[in-house]
């Protein structure tokens, strides 16, 4: 709890104070307002379901009843909404209409869709431009619900990896790195160079998204440098070489470094993949459902 | 011998700096990693002491490898080469590049050594983007897939039906099938590709035209035609049901009640809107939902419809009571009584023939059961007699071997085609077993018989018969027959047979008299002139169906007989105490209620109380079909009518 400043303390101070008490107990997007956004999601799913419930649809609930058509218009202002989402985003506010209250309900209000749509549909579905959107709404929503968790769950583990290193820090070091590496090879003969042009040639970071989401690397040239100059080493036991010592050094500094830049990698991988299902199928579900709500009343 | 070696560097800006040259005056330079060379290139791609520069002439040098590795010259690799310096050769040793040439000053040998821009590419030399972010790395970005995905969708499911229906009917392609919200019923599925049959105008709802196009039942031949030609080439069935509408549009949506709470009124401005009527065939009968599960009639599990079903899912927008309940209020002019619901149900009016007042033909109208009317039939009849267990109609009916102890219904009335009403009574089938037309006999032994029905037949018959000529005695063959003694009754004067025209006019108006054969049932009109034989009789009208807007079953077993299993006839219409033939023998509605609207518990022959069990919506005279009304029934909860 904040506690009172004391009489006269300048306003900024104040400010500060309340800042670092707001830090204290960060909410996230998921628990903001009290989970206000979930409740409110919760009741319209509960109203919904009543209704559907209650209402005695001959010979089927579908979208083409009352209630159908109700939960639809309900459901397609709901999906333009959330769409819009992708231009709020891009705003960042605070207060009650803050970036974070609007994620909020984008999440919340996006998982109530899922009761909306399926209720709309009546559970029915069949091969027909009105499922193709249902589908493609439901795809979204998954997608989305992937997204949240990644959300909730990786900013954690990517802070906790990285620690107070940058990405633009791990770029130095390993540039570093290599020419350390470019330095200290130059007395070494040409084996034993080629080695390390092996790893300062090429570094494999980023690559597929293969690559990316695994973490797994099996051609990479700095592990292969490793091994080579670990098999060479072998074949000349007891030969003092400061340099090839320092270079063996040099390495696995390197690969620490790769293997730490490349767990940051997956986690902000996982943590942008989804967007690339999220963002095109929401595109391809507006298109359809464009088309679903024309031809319905198109062909009446 | 001089060789200068200079190092040129490039600015940040982009400019060749070009360092101090190191001068070595030595027959040849060594180029190589090592810190002994003369011109050390620091880079891993080349060997400690790669290669050596030697002059062997006059603006002329040798290079060559001093180990296995090659060096590349001119864009070649090789071990060894002679270079013409004016021809400024070019070595390249990995990233590093030395261009030779002969220094117009002091004739040395010019090494000017460079790095490489396309040298191999570090990971720390790539975009810091393109390696931590996806969007740096993707290969497809999220917005171009994203457009692609929309425009497809739309082009494919939006563009392109409405381009085939505004190009209309191309039978090959069907590009508005993913439009369909569900399968068709059997009866409609050869339409299936063909939205437009019943989709007419685009953001307009099916409309009644659309479906009195092939089930309209007052057609003409010519239309008829056309329809089971169109049938014919979308392969529909060659069986249509033909439909009467219930009653003109107007009246129809005039007569639909308001709507009531403020759901409904939500509705009603829904629909004035968005211009969906629901008094269309289409808000009864619903299509697209062939495979739409059956709800059993009692709760309890989902019963499995036929795939698909026969035809398409019938739902009421407004019950029978919805707008009968107050018809009068809401339409004004109709002749129909409101009723509320079965207990409300107005007495039965049938209809009523009125005694011919000046013409022959009797005037029909509808009159209340409560009033009891009396019903002109032209006939001298009565039930009384002709039930009664003892009396002269017994014995003859015992004599005949009719039955014991008097007639029954059934020896007059007889059953119609499926037992559900019964045939017309007709004289010379259902009376003359007993009333006999006979009045001669004939030749063979077979009698002479009266034409029935036509007075001036009769007169003919026996002017033929008796004005020319005979014994005026019967044969023996004559007298042995049993009729004759009925016969008898008509000739007045008994043994002798009156011979000539006098004798047969005398018979005619025996006849046609008071107490004659014909006056037992009909009232005869006697000629206005005394010596004319012009008789008449009175017109006869039976009403072969008095409540032509209900429908009633006879062959129902619950119709036949009562709880304890005994015939239902008097029980309904009561005919043993009545002595004339006006009397309208039909039962009061209290009698259908005494069943009818009951429960199990009030009475073991309980029915259903619903207005669908003697009308129905097209054909209000006819009791809507058992199968179809408990499907509806069990869909929604209505009956259908």
């Amino acid at each position: 709890m904040a506690t009172a400043a004391p009489a006269g303390k300048p306003a900024a101070a104040k400010v500060r104070q309340a800042d670092r008490s707001d830090v204290r107990k960060h909410e996230g997007f998921l628990s903001y307002g009290g989970y206000r956004w979930l409740w409110i999601a919760v009741a319209l799913c509960a109203v919904s379901i009543a209704g559907y419930l209650m209402i005695d649809a001959t010979p089927r609930p579908r979208g083409g009843t009352m209630y159908g058509y109700t939960l639809g218009t309900i459901g397609a202002l709901l999906i333009v909404w959330l769409a819009l989402f992708g231009i709020r985003k891009r705003a960042i506010t605070t207060g009650v209409y803050s970036l974070k209250a609007w994620l909020s309900a984008h999440v919340y209000l996006g998982l109530s869709l899922l009761v909306i749509g399926t209720l709309h549909a009546g559970l029915h579905f069949g091969w027909n431009v009105h499922t193709l959107a249902y589908a493609l709404m439901v795809l979204v929503i998954v997608s989305g619900m992937f997204g949240a968790a990644a959300y909730a769950i990786l900013p954690q583990q990517l802070s906790a990896n990285r620690g107070e290193t940058t990405q633009r820090q791990w770029l130095e070091t390993i540039r570093s790195l290599d020419s350390q590496l470019r330095d200290t090879a130059q007395p070494l003969d040409r084996a034993e160079a080629d080695i390390v042009r092996l790893s300062t040639e090429q570094t494999d970071i980023g690559g597929s998204l293969w690559n990316r989401l695994t973490g797994s690397y099996p051609g990479c040239r700095t592990r292969r440098a490793v091994e080579e100059l670990a098999r060479i080493r072998r074949t000349k036991p007891g030969a003092a070489n400061p340099s090839l010592d320092q270079v063996e050094s040099l390495l696995k500094r390197k690969q620490e470094t790769l293997a730490q830049a490349r767990r940051h990698i997956r986690i902000k991988t996982i943590l942008e993949v989804w967007l690339y299902v999220h963002v095109p199928v929401t595109f391809a579900l507006l298109a359809a459902l464009t088309a679903h709500i024309v031809s319905v009343f198109f062909y009446w | 011998m001089t060789f200068a070696v200079r190092t040129i560097t490039r600015s940040v800006a982009g400019e060749d700096i070009v360092h101090r040259p190191q001068v070595f005056e030595t027959e040849e330079v060594v180029v190589g990693r090592g810190a002994d060379c003369d011109v050390r290139l620091a880079d891993l791609a080349v060997s400690l002491r790669h290669a050596r520069i030697r002059q062997i002439g006059p603006g002329r040098v040798l290079a060559e490898s001093l180990g296995s590795e090659p060096f590349e010259v001119n864009t070649k690799f090789t071990n060894r080469a002679e270079l013409n310096l004016a021809d400024k050769p070019v070595l390249v040793f990995g990233s590093h590049v030395l261009t030779l040439s002969l220094s117009a000053e002091d004739g040395s040998v010019l090494v000017d050594v460079t790095k490489r821009d396309t040298g191999p590419e570090t990971a720390a030399e790539k975009n810091e983007d393109k390696i931590f972010s996806l969007a740096g790395a993707s290969r497809f970005g999220k917005r171009p897939v994203a457009w692609t995905l929309a425009a497809l969708a739309l082009v494919v499911f939006l563009a392109w039906p409405i381009a085939t229906y505004l190009a209309h009917a191309n039978r090959r392609i069907h590009a508005d099938q993913p439009w369909s919200s569900g399968p068709l019923s059997k009866a409609h599925a050869f339409l299936g590709r063909n939205c437009q049959a019943c989709h007419v105008k685009a953001f307009v709802s099916v409309r009644d035209d659309a479906c009195l196009a092939c089930h309209q039942a007052t057609r003409n031949p010519e239309t008829a035609r056309q329809v089971a030609a169109n049938n014919r080439a979308w392969g529909g069935p060659a069986q249509l049901s033909l439909v009467r509408d219930h009653a003109v549009h107007d009246l129809l949506r005039d007569a639909a009640p308001p709507p009531g709470d403020l759901n409904g009124k939500i509705q009603a401005a829904f629909r004035m809107g968005f211009n969906y009527p629901n008094t269309r065939c289409a808000s009864c009968h619903l299509e697209h939902l062939a495979d739409a599960p059956l709800k059993a009639a009692a709760p309890g599990a989902p019963v499995a419809p036929p795939r698909p079903r026969p035809t398409p899912v019938l739902r009421m927008t407004n019950g029978c009571t919805d707008c009968h309940d107050k018809l009068r209020e809401r339409l004004g002019t109709t002749t129909l009584r409101d009723v509320p619901d079965w207990t409300h149900h107005p007495e039965f009016r049938p209809l009523i023939a009125r005694s011919p007042i000046g013409g022959m033909t009797p005037v029909l109208d509808r009159i209340s059961l409560v009033e009891k009317p009396s019903d002109y039939t032209g006939l001298i009849f009565s039930h009384q007699t002709h039930l009664s267990p003892t009396g002269g109609v017994a014995r003859m009916a015992a004599g005949l071997r009719l039955a014991g102890g008097g007639l029954t219904c059934a020896n007059c009335h007889r059953p119609g085609p499926g037992g559900k009403g019964f045939v017309a009574v007709e004289m010379t089938r259902d009376c003359s077993s007993c009333h006999s037309l006979a009045f001669a006999p004939g030749p063979g032994g077979a009698p002479r018989l009266l034409p029935h029905g036509h007075p001036d037949q009769v007169v003919a018959t026996l002017e033929q018969y008796y004005g020319g000529g005979g014994t005026g005695k019967p044969t023996a063959a004559e007298a042995s027959m049993g009729f004759f003694d009925t016969v008898g009754k008509l000739f007045s004067g008994g043994g002798q047979r009156p011979a000539g025209s006098p004798a047969a006019a005398a018979k005619i108006r025996a006849l046609f008299a008071p107490r004659g054969l014909c006056s037992e049932c009909h009232a005869t009109i006697a000629p206005a002139d005394a010596s004319s034989l012009e008789y008449r009789i009175r017109p006869i009208h039976l009403t072969e169906r008095y409540l032509p807007w209900g429908d009633f079953d006879h062959s129902l077993p619950a119709h036949k007989q009562d709880a304890d299993g005994r015939p239902t006839c008097d029980t309904c219409h009561r005919v043993v105490d009545s002595a004339g033939s006006s009397q309208v023998m039909l039962p009061r509605i209290e009698q259908c209620a005494t069943c009818h609207g009951k429960t199990k518990t009030q009475t073991t022959q309980a029915a259903s109380g619903d207005c669908a069990e003697c009308h129905s919506y097209h054909a209000p005279g006819v009791a809507t079909p058992k199968a179809k009304s408990t499907l509806a029934s069990s869909d929604g909860g209505k009956r259908a009518y």
